[in-house]
């Protein structure tokens, strides 16, 4: 699905006197595969580079230096953004600041009409996901009236209605209650299991657990990549990073127990350590 | 200011179901330019008249209380005395009924400016007619398509309507923000409406600094968002809500039109 190579960016930004010139290096030399139907974590610290890489991967940004491929084709090969955009959905984290229509159906409809679809078809696929994410119903509604969780739900009902092959969800549950973070963790793993790719970069330790595979950025690098346990047997080196690992996690580790996540799990492992 | 999320309206949209209300955006916003052209050219009592007579009874068909339409005057109504007064004091005239200094009543200045003050109460009552009767977004669409041939002298109707849009969306959640920053402002005793100037101001800094942070993070916010949902302008791009102009939509810009013709040759009557 994505396919990185040596990925670096650096963003152009002006000095205090207001010259241009100084560049900040976000990205360096960044390689990653994310397969087709896998679900990804994307954990680090604040300013590590996670949006910056998220941006990547479907042409909002551009390496300075190396190759980005999506579905087997180099970004920069595409002939028009459109057909790049649709393949790969981003829903950001402030739901307030990514909703463009002024009701439900037609913030859905947002990315359909930049694509030129029918209207017809728009209708039919308005109807499908805004049945998907559990919004039927709400058509006319005035997005202002929805809760977090909703209204995140809806940016995902947007994107989806491009019929992505993958959805990157750029922190989208920080700013959520309890509640609205279930809402659309639920929703993520239905939509993972009719086969979409995910990507989740999150600071939230158990959205990292419903990931298949994880990713740690530490100041524009790819520091490790593997299984949320594998990841979390390491936390002497995520502390360097800026990671906080979960409570038990750390407890088993200093009991001498690997990248347990939840209770169940550490003393199933502790009970086994003793029978040995 | 209401603070609650969506309860603040823009514009003065009146949800009812009317003829006049179903009507296509833009046989409301042709219509509406030319109703008001034709009042400047208004300028006999009984033709007055009639304008009135047509303007009540389009609120009528379109179902909106009179009060409503009125309701504008009534806050200019200071305004319109006094220009109404000034222009009756020094309207010269043959027919003299009072005189002092350079001030003096005439005839003719009465008549000059009652037909002012019936024009100006027309224009600020009927102009009504297109907002109560036709959402924001159908008055963007509306316009869009008007000013869509104006595109090849570089017209951005698409960026306009775009525009309007976003607004709509957002002004309400800023004017929401703008209302937390001054209750938060308050309770610090920071007020704008008390204090020596001094202090006002740096409450409104510290308002408005905030303010225009917030905006600037949110404009660059949605800005991505609309990109990485396909955004590139408004070529190519075909539009959710569809304008349809139907036979009624003809019917009633030719009977406008026509009100609208009598109303100009009505001078030379
Ligand atoms: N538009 C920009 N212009 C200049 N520098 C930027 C820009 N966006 C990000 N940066 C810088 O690039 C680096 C990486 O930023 P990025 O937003 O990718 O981090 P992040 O991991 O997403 O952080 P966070 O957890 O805060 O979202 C940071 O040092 C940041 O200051
Ligand atoms: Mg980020």
């Amino acid at each position: 699905m994505f396919k990185l190579e040596n990925v670096s960016y650096a963003y152009d930004t002006e000095d205090a006197s207001g010259q241009g010139g100084s560049r900040r290096q976000a990205l360096c030399g960044v390689s990653l595969q994310i397969k087709k139907g896998e679900w990804w974590a994307i954990l680090g610290a604040n300013g590590s580079g996670k949006s910056t890489l998220a941006r990547h991967l479907n042409g909002l940004l551009l390496p300075t230096a190396g190759r980005v491929e999506v579905c087997g084709r180099e970004v920069r090969d595409y002939a028009r953004v459109q057909d790049l955009r649709r393949l790969v959905g981003i829903v950001f984290q402030n739901p307030d600041n990514q909703i463009v229509g002024n009701s439900v159906e037609e913030d859905v409809a947002f990315g359909l009409e930049n694509l030129g679809t029918a209207r017809p078809v728009m209708r039919r696929r308005i109807g499908e996901v805004l049945q998907m994410v559990g919004l039927s119903g709400r058509e006319t509604v005035d997005p202002a009236a929805l809760s977090g969780g909703q209204k995140q739900r809806l940016a995902i009902a947007g994107a989806l209605a491009m019929q992505p092959q993958a959805l990157i969800l750029d922190e989208a549950t920080s700013m959520l209650d309890p509640v609205g973070q279930a809402e659309v963790l639920d929703l993520l793993q239905k939509l993972h299991e009719d086969g979409l790719t995910v990507v989740m970069i999150t600071h939230n330790m158990s959205e990292v657990l419903l990931a298949d595979k994880v990713a740690v950025m530490s100041e524009g690098r790819l520091m490790m990549t593997g299984t949320p346990a594998e990841i979390f047997a390491k936390s002497d080196e995520l502390q360097k990073w800026h990671i906080e690992l979960p409570l038990i996690t750390q407890l088993g580790n200093k009991l001498g127990v690997a990248g347990c996540t939840d209770l169940d799990g550490l003393l199933q492992k502790l009970e086994e350590m003793a029978e040995d | 200011m209401g603070g609650k999320r969506g309860g603040i309206r823009l514009g003065a949209y009146y949800p009812v179901q009317s003829p006049v209300h179903g009507l296509d955006p833009r046989a409301k916003l042709l219509g509406m330019l030319a109703f008001l052209t034709g009042i400047f050219w208004v300028d006999e009592f009984w033709v007055f008249g009639l304008v009135y007579a047509f303007g009540f009874g389009v609120l009528w068909l379109a179902k909106i209380p009179p009060t409503k339409a009125l309701a504008a005057v009534r806050g200019l109504i200071f305004l319109l005395a006094v220009t109404c007064a000034i222009n009756m004091l020094v309207t010269p005239g043959e027919q003299v009924l009072w005189e002092w200094e350079f001030l003096t009543l005439t005839m003719e200045g009465i008549e000059r400016s009652l037909l002012m003050l019936l024009r100006l109460v027309a224009l600020i009552s009927f102009s009504g007619l297109l907002t109560f009767t036709t959402t924001p977004i159908e008055l963007a669409d509306g316009m869009e398509s008007l000013l869509l041939p104006f595109k090849r002298w570089g017209l951005p109707a698409h960026e306009f309507a775009m525009m309007m849009t976003i607004a709509l969306r957002f002004v309400p959640i800023l004017l929401a923000e703008a209302d937390k920053l001054m209750k938060a402002q308050r309770s610090r005793g920071g007020d704008l409406a008390s204090g020596s100037v001094m202090k006002r101001m740096k409450t409104l800094v510290a308002m408005v600094v905030p303010l225009l942070f917030n905006a600037l993070k949110r404009a660059d916010d949605l800005a991505i968002a609309m990109e990485a949902r396909a955004y590139t302008g408004g070529e190519g791009r075909v539009s959710l809500r569809e304008l349809r102009w139907a036979g009624r939509d003809t019917l009633a810009l030719i009977v406008v039109l026509g009100f609208v013709a009598f109303m100009v040759v009505s001078r030379w009557l």
